[in-house]
């Protein structure tokens, strides 16, 4: 692509945006964490599920670093496909998470959001990756 | 004006990264702007400002706006024309916009949680360009052009 095309800026910000979203849901999980245990609970389970979450949003913040490198060092910046693929899932993600936030939806839903919206984009940039470095076929 | 290196394979001493950097800059700060603003806007109606600072808050976020956009012109044209005035004046705005990312970040009257993050993510981009910039000025001062 000889061009600039507004897929690069639009991939960048919605990215960004869901980085964002993610880092406020880590520094305010109370309130998702309390939505998905019983009335009456233990320390424990509290714990449990908060470090089930924490877990939920580290690795996301992992499969970010994945996107971000092949997005950054121009592996996939110009693929149309996987661009496309990437802004849908993370202007989901960002909605679905808005969501989470405000509406203190229980922290399993999480697991959802992160399948659809973390996990897709990340597996198919890793077989983009694979597809540049091992078996050397031009950037598509 | 590339240099002529004997041997050497590239002429060209624009840095892409550093281009790289600010396109992504100019992007991400309409994002920073919006969301400051949005956020400004709405503490002015959930919280009470006290004299004053809603027009200074308001004031600095568009002064910042005003040198983002001096300070990327000036360094897009630079890197692309290989000139080292242009980046060493867009490294020097730098500083003054890594100031009032800061003030955003801590000194405003109303700090939120989201003001931090958008702020840190800002401050990132803006430390990795002013040391793309000392390399593109070495790059461009040491080429004899």
């Amino acid at each position: 692509m000889t061009t600039i095309s507004s897929l690069v800026p639009a991939r960048f910000l919605t990215l960004t945006a869901h980085l964002v979203i993610v880092i406020t849901i880590f520094w305010s999980r109370d309130s998702n964490v309390l939505a998905c245990l019983p009335l009456q609970y233990t320390q424990e389970q509290y714990q449990a599920r908060d470090t089930e979450l924490i877990v939920a949003l580290s690795v996301t913040l992992g499969l970010f670093v994945v996107e971000l490198a092949g997005f950054l060092s121009g592996v996939s910046m110009f693929n149309s496909s996987q661009s496309l693929l990437s802004i849908a899932a993370h202007v989901s993600a960002s909605v679905s998470l808005l969501f989470f936030l405000f509406e203190q939806w229980s922290c399993t839903l999480y697991w959802w959001i992160f399948a659809f919206c973390s996990v897709l984009p990340a597996a198919t940039e890793i077989v983009i990756f694979i597809a540049v470095f091992g078996l050397k076929k031009k950037a598509l | 004006m590339a240099a002529m290196k004997a041997g050497k394979a590239s002429l060209q001493l624009s840095s892409v990264p550093l281009q790289m950097l600010f396109f992504l800059n100019g992007v991400y700060y309409g994002f920073y702007f919006l969301a400051t603003l949005l956020m400004v806007i709405y503490k002015s109606q959930v919280l009470s400002y006290p004299d004053g600072n809603l027009a200074l808050d308001l004031a600095l976020l568009f002064i910042m706006a005003i040198l983002e956009a001096i300070r990327l012109y000036l360094g897009v044209r630079g890197n692309l024309k290989e000139e080292e005035v242009s980046v060493g004046i867009s490294l020097a705005l730098t500083v003054g916009s890594m100031l009032l990312s800061v003030y955003f970040m801590v000194w405003q009257t109303y700090v939120l949680r989201a003001d931090v993050i958008v702020g840190a993510v800002l401050l990132v981009i803006y430390g990795l360009e002013a040391i793309l910039d000392v390399t593109a000025i070495a790059a461009f001062a040491s080429a004899y052009a």
